[in-house]
């Protein structure tokens, strides 16, 4: 009995899964391929993107995408060392951070955009820009980004640890040197990962980097991000369902690339890359 | 204080693991020269009371210890010991070899330049002359390129050896180098320690008593006594493999111990 | 020599220090900010209201209200059953993983669900509002409401639990499935009654980790749900979450109303902050990164 109904319910779940994300696969590429050409991508919206592309929402994207990883990298890499040095002699202060980090990651993201809005964009007087998107969403990567560094790091033989401290290597030269080039392909796949949230993140930036449409001159000018812009076309523009559909498929393609590019990364890992960012 | 025959002195020292103790009451001197041996069934601390002497035991947060370790004259549990300086003098070598996963030639350097040797003749001659003592120098080629991962298990073990002599350490200690090697690796270890000892003091832990008997100059016995791990007795290795005074001992060195 | 290493490791200890208290200033930052835009409302209507009040209106003049009742009851309901709908759906694709496919499909079942969990929540709710909805408004108008959310949420969320729930049965040992068999155990039965119970901390972490992630989800609701504060008489009657509210009025709103909106992200970041403490507070010590 058992055996039966677990085969049947088993084969009917992945037929349900894979069939329904083939269909949604397909409806969006159906909607979406007619507009999607070259001159979509490298022209100017129109008619509030009814007509004409998205060159300045890439450029806008991207603006913030590097920003937010130029930000979050560094500050995480530090907690995950600090993390990694102490997590064996210190198990207090790790617990704390480690709590605190997990406490950060499970904010929502339109949360994220709301202090991005009180604290870079009022209380910095940064405004509605691409600069306080970027930060914003540094912040929203930056715990999950911490604690996919400091898995990767764990991976380090204890050996190694003991051997570089018996030779009495400081701090500084075990990171360097044994740490970050053991835990080099986590690190990128870690980084890689930041970059696919930043790039599907909208709630988070509808209050920060702002709506504007037009082609950034600086980071401190309004810009807005591929999502943000699916979003303006499907809800709140009369027939923009077209080009919504095309800007989808533009970002679903950007992010395949993307997860292709983690896979080549990542095959030759464990599983706790995955399990960190799921 | 410095003028003392023996570079470790080491008075009722007790080592424990969160409530566990390892360790109890035990009092070694360490001399300047020569090799001694650590012999001593499984589990009687005798990796405890070499990882102490390095201090390396600061990575287990549960170790806590009692009495007190004198290296050089010098506390070393004291407050602001220069632990770095300690670790320089003192060499540790594990049973399993474990080069860094770079090059030969980096593996031995970058020990170097972490205790300031800035020179870069200075250092590839003191790298050549450790490579040359355990007898890599011939045995090994294009050291800047080999990756050190890529050696025998024997050879890394001897770029082990070689590396803490780069730092021309006054003490090495050795957990049972030559047990995770083939006989002749091991052989060739044995060597290499014997010719060490000549200059500096060599410490070795090990479970082959005729290694201990060929090799060492003064034996110490471990052995657990009510589930804690002592010093049952010391003397020359003479002495403790035909006249020992403790039974424990003679039936050790026997094979009639348990 | 010896000054130059230590005063190194001394440098390099307060730089790492520094970056790891970062993470703690930024949550309390995130608190200050959020209960200093609060506090006016909070003063003028007491936390009371807020979580026993069911309407919404902070903007009427004589008779303000800012009741979140509805709201946060909509997002916990349409997450909780959004979780529900994905759990044993997931539950059987993995058995199916696990137990019936061939090493290569096993492989590639698992790299559809990640690719299928990096899709953007936006691109979800954009099928919902084109696809979905319409097809609901078919049967039941008007369509967007609580079915869909719910639905477009599961299938979100599908990913999130199939591949956590993975991490948590992988860690069991599945090798011992051939020496069961061998005992006269079927495959089958040792996956309900022995590897799952064995996993079952690890896939509780996972479902309650995913379902924070779906009490936060924001462009896909808005999209797909209609957007009316109410308490749903059933389940294809429009609705508004608590973070569809935010998305929605925080754009325009101004003085108390502002201020009720930032207590009501209090209010939400506090319970799913419960949520995530208490896991953690539940969790085996092995399970803590030691
Ligand atoms: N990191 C640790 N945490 C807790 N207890 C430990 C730790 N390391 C060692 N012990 C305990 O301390 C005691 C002594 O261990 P130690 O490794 O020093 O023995 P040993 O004499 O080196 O044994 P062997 O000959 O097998 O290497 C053992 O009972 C062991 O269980
Ligand atoms: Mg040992």
């Amino acid at each position: 009995m058992t055996r039966v109904m677990t085969k049947v319910f088993a084969i009917a779940a992945v037929v349900i899964c894979i069939g329904t994300f083939v269909t949604m696969l397909i409806g969006l590429i159906n909607s979406g391929y007619q507009s999607l050409s070259f001159e979509f991508l490298f022209s100017s919206p129109r008619n509030f993107g009814l007509e004409g592309g998205i060159a300045p929402i890439l450029i806008s994207t991207s603006m913030i995408l590097v920003l937010a990883i130029l930000f979050a990298v560094p500050i995480s890499m530090l907690t995950a060392i600090f993390l990694f040095f102490r997590c064996r002699c210190d198990t207090v202060q790790t617990r704390l951070i480690l709590t605190v980090l997990e406490l950060l990651a499970s904010i929502p993201s339109i949360v994220f955009g709301l202090f991005g809005m009180l604290f870079f964009c009022d209380f910095l007087h940064l405004g509605f820009s691409i600069l306080s998107g970027g930060l914003t969403l540094a912040l929203m990567i930056f715990p999950t980004l911490c604690l996919t560094l400091f898995a990767s790091f764990l991976t380090l033989p204890n050996e190694t640890r003991m051997v570089s401290e018996s030779l009495g290597l400081s701090r500084l030269t075990v990171a360097r040197h044994l740490l970050i080039p053991h835990s080099i392909s986590g690190i990128v796949a870690g980084i890689v990962l930041g970059v696919c949230r930043c790039v599907a993140e909208t709630a988070a930036l509808i209050f920060t980097s702002g709506y504007s449409i037009r082609q950034p001159r600086s980071i401190f000018d309004s810009g807005r991000s591929l999502s943000v812009h699916i979003y303006e076309l499907a809800m709140n523009v009369a027939g923009g369902d077209a080009n919504a559909n095309a800007a989808a498929l533009v970002l679903l393609i950007v992010l395949l690339i993307i997860n292709l590019l983690i896979f080549a990364i990542v095959d030759r890992q464990p599983n706790w890359i995955r399990s960190a960012n799921h | 204080m410095t003028t003392s025959p023996n570079i470790f002195e080491i008075n009722n020292f007790s080592a424990s693991y969160r409530d566990a103790e390892a360790l109890n009451d035990v009092s070694l001197n360490i001399p300047r020269r020569g090799i001694m041996s650590i012999i001593g069934p499984s589990g009687c601390g005798k990796s405890t009371l070499l990882n102490s002497l390095n201090r390396i035991t600061d990575l287990t947060p549960d170790f806590s210890h009692r009495g007190d370790v004198h290296f050089d004259g010098q506390n070393i549990y004291q407050r602001d010991f220069d632990v770095v300086n300690l670790r320089k003098n003192v060499g540790l070598i594990f049973q399993k070899p474990n080069p860094f996963p770079f090059s030969v030639y980096k593996n031995l350097s970058l020990p170097l330049k972490e205790h300031g040797m800035r020179n870069r003749k200075e250092i590839e001659s003191t790298v050549n002359e450790s490579m040359k003592i355990v007898g890599l120098l011939d045995e090994v080629s294009n050291i800047r390129r080999r990756n050190a991962t890529e050696l025998s298990g024997g050879q890394q073990q001897r770029l082990c050896i070689a590396r803490t002599l780069t730092l021309k350490p006054k003490v090495l200690l050795c957990d049972e180098p030559c047990s995770a090697l083939d006989p002749v690796s091991g052989k060739k270890i044995e060597d290499l320690l014997v010719r060490l000892g000549k200059e500096i003091s060599v410490v070795v832990v090990t479970h082959n008593l005729a290694q201990a008997k060929r090799i060492s100059d003064c034996v110490a016995f471990f052995c657990m006594v009510e589930g804690v791990g002592k010093l049952i007795e010391k003397g020359d290795t003479q002495k403790i493999f035909n006249a020992a005074q403790h039974h424990m001992t003679r039936e050790y060195v026997d094979g009639s111990f348990g | 020599m010896k000054l130059t290493n230590r005063y190194r490791d001394l440098t390099f200890d307060v730089i790492i220090t520094v970056g790891a208290y970062f993470g703690i200033a930024v949550l309390i930052l995130i608190l200050i900010l959020l209960l200093g835009n609060s506090f006016p409302a909070l003063s003028e209507f007491g936390l009371g209201e807020f979580i026993t009040e069911s309407k919404w209106n902070p903007t009427n003049e004589s008779m303000p209200k800012v009741g979140a009742v509805a709201m946060l009851a909509c997002s916990l309901m349409i997450s909780i059953g959004a979780v529900a709908i994905a759990f044993p759906i997931g539950l059987f694709y993995l058995a199916f993983v696990f137990l019936y496919s061939p090493k290569w499909m096993a492989f590639l079942l698992r790299r559809i669900m990640e690719l299928v969990g990096g899709i953007p929540s936006i691109v979800f709710g954009l099928w919902g509002l084109i696809t979905l909805v319409p097809m609901v408004n078919q049967y039941y108008p008007p369509g967007a409401s609580m079915l869909s959310a719910t639905l477009v949420l599961a299938l979100m969320t599908l990913p999130t639990i199939i591949i956590s729930v993975d991490a948590a049965l992988s860690s069991c040992r599945f090798d011992l499935m051939l020496a069961s068999n061998a005992l006269g155990i079927s495959k089958e039965s040792y996956f309900w009654f022995i590897a799952i119970p064995q996993a079952k901390y690890g896939m509780i972490v996972g479902i309650v980790l995913s379902l924070t992630r779906v009490i936060g989800e924001t462009m896909a609701v808005v999209m797909v749900s209609g957007n009316v504060i109410q308490i749903p008489g059933s389940v294809f009657d429009p609705i508004r979450t608590v973070t569809a509210n935010l998305a929605l009025e925080m754009g325009y709103a101004a003085d108390i109303h502002r201020s009720a909106l930032f207590t009501i992200a209090l209010v939400l970041m506090l319970m799913i902050g419960t949520l995530v403490l208490t896991l953690r507070w539940f969790q085996p010590r092995s399970f803590k990164g030691e």
